[in-house]
């Protein structure tokens, strides 16, 4: 087997794709211990649909991403970053940080989970760091760019679009992107 | 290096003529500098689709899931899971809504009210919410006995679900998951003194989830055997405090008093 493959992935893929039986059998068989985890550690039900809900967008985030797999059952990963989560919120609360599992449960993925989390973390955060700076660039240069690399559209319909003339359209999305690789260089120098 | 760019980006936009494509492959092949302009210039095109692709895909996902996040943290469990895919028009929640006012009308309202002959017992019954699936933990925890009596558990075959269950209970007292899918076989097969004896245990245990499910499965164990008086005590009781079954326990209070 490559060492990237897993038997989870399909749950990955089924997830990717939007597939509304799987995703219901997500919920149908991974939220009674979320819900008990977040009911029996000081939350309420609204507390464990957040987390819940949280924890699979985030999944749903990584899965969009080739560079991320599963390699526990997804309930008992879903639980795990249930369970971080609410930990987190608890800490912020200032209260207790000891956590109690449902019972039955037995972590034995918990280091994996977390060695997932931080392989899937690092692309992202590549990304993140690209996007930050597109951020900074203007609101003209950031739509130009996205219209032309995004939406995939010719300048003259992006000089259309934004009523200025084709050369103008051309030469700054030329600017705008050589001034968002400078961005990018000052901070990688 | 700015130079390069309306090549790079005619390159990468996929704007060169076949013949000046291959030409550019073949200065790419020789010039590193080049090399590292494409490279650096793809990147960041890749992270501007990736990012805006992925907004939109996140957006329509969570629209996505918002239905079933309702359905399965409800504070009032549903009875029954519903397709929520596909959202009906407006016109039809309405054909909808004088359907179920119709149905109860003529079918509900004369089994509750005009047929007095329904037993408190058929009454609980009938309102008492599917039981928790038991969790499956496959590869991290449960052994082959303990994963096949869940499966009969959550395939709603209490008789043959026992057991297997209450075995694992004998060696594990402590499972409280456990102990209250023993009480459910129990209460499902109508060995109503043992069910009973599991539920309080777990009343008495302390923990907050449990002892509100203990609480809960007594009173319904009690009204389905017939102690009616004493179970109507233990619903007017979750039905003053707030907890998991706090509207569960008011329907039911009502219909009961009907």
């Amino acid at each position: 087997m490559h060492p990237r493959m897993s038997a989870y992935q399909h749950q990955l893929t089924a997830l990717k794709n939007h597939d509304n039986s799987f995703i219901q059998q997500v919920y149908q068989d991974c939220s009674p211990s979320i819900k008990q985890l977040i009911l029996s550690n000081g939350g309420s039900i609204s507390d464990a649909k957040e987390m819940f809900q949280k924890a699979l967008i985030d999944t749903y985030e990584k899965a969009l991403k080739d560079t991320f797999t599963l390699r526990v059952p997804i309930c008992n990963y879903l639980y795990r970053v249930c369970k971080n989560m609410w930990l987190n919120e608890l800490r912020k609360k200032g209260k207790h940080v000891t956590i109690s599992d449902v019972e039955g449960y037995k972590d034995d993925g918990t280091g994996d989970v977390m060695v997932q989390q931080e392989e899937a973390a690092a692309e992202e955060k590549r990304v993140a760091l690209m996007m930050r700076h597109f951020h900074r660039l203007g609101k003209q240069c950031q739509q130009i760019l996205k219209m032309r690399w995004f939406e995939k559209k010719s300048y003259q319909v992006v000089a259309e679009h934004l009523d200025i003339s084709y050369g103008y359209a051309r030469r700054r999305g030329s600017e705008c992107m050589q001034q968002w690789r400078r961005l990018i260089e000052e901070i990688i120098d | 290096m700015s130079d390069f760019y309306p090549q790079i980006e005619a390159y990468l936009g996929d704007e060169l003529s076949p013949e000046a494509r291959a030409e550019f492959e073949a200065r790419l092949q020789t010039d590193e500098a080049l090399q590292a302009e494409v490279v650096s210039y793809q990147e960041m095109i890749d992270a501007l689709r990736a990012d805006a692709s992925q907004k939109e895909a996140v957006a329509a996902f969570r629209q996505m899931i918002e239905p079933f996040g309702e359905q399965y943290f409800a504070e009032e469990p549903s009875a029954e899971v519903k397709e929520v895919a596909w959202k009906p028009p407006q016109y039809l929640w309405m054909v909808a809504a004088a359907a179920v006012l119709l149905l109860a009308v003529f079918v509900l309202l004369p089994k509750n009210i005009a047929d007095p002959s329904r037993s408190v017992s058929e009454i609980a019954l009938a309102e008492m919410p599917p039981h928790d699936k038991l969790e499956m933990f496959m590869g991290n925890g449960d052994s082959t006995e303990l994963a096949a009596a869940k499966l009969l558990f959550n395939a709603e075959k209490y008789a043959e679900a026992y057991a297997p269950l209450n075995t694992f209970l004998q060696q594990n007292p402590t499972n409280r998951n456990i102990k209250l899918a023993v009480g459910i076989c129990l209460l499902e097969t109508e060995k109503f003194a043992e069910a009973l004896a599991k539920f309080q245990e777990l009343e008495t245990e302390g923990h907050r989830f449990f002892k509100q499910k203990g609480a809960w499965y007594t009173a319904m164990t009690l009204l389905i055997s017939g102690q009616e008086t004493e179970g109507i005590q233990r619903l007017e009781q979750i039905s003053d405090t707030e907890g998991l079954y706090q509207a569960q326990a008011k329907t039911l209070l009502k219909l009961l008093r009907k």
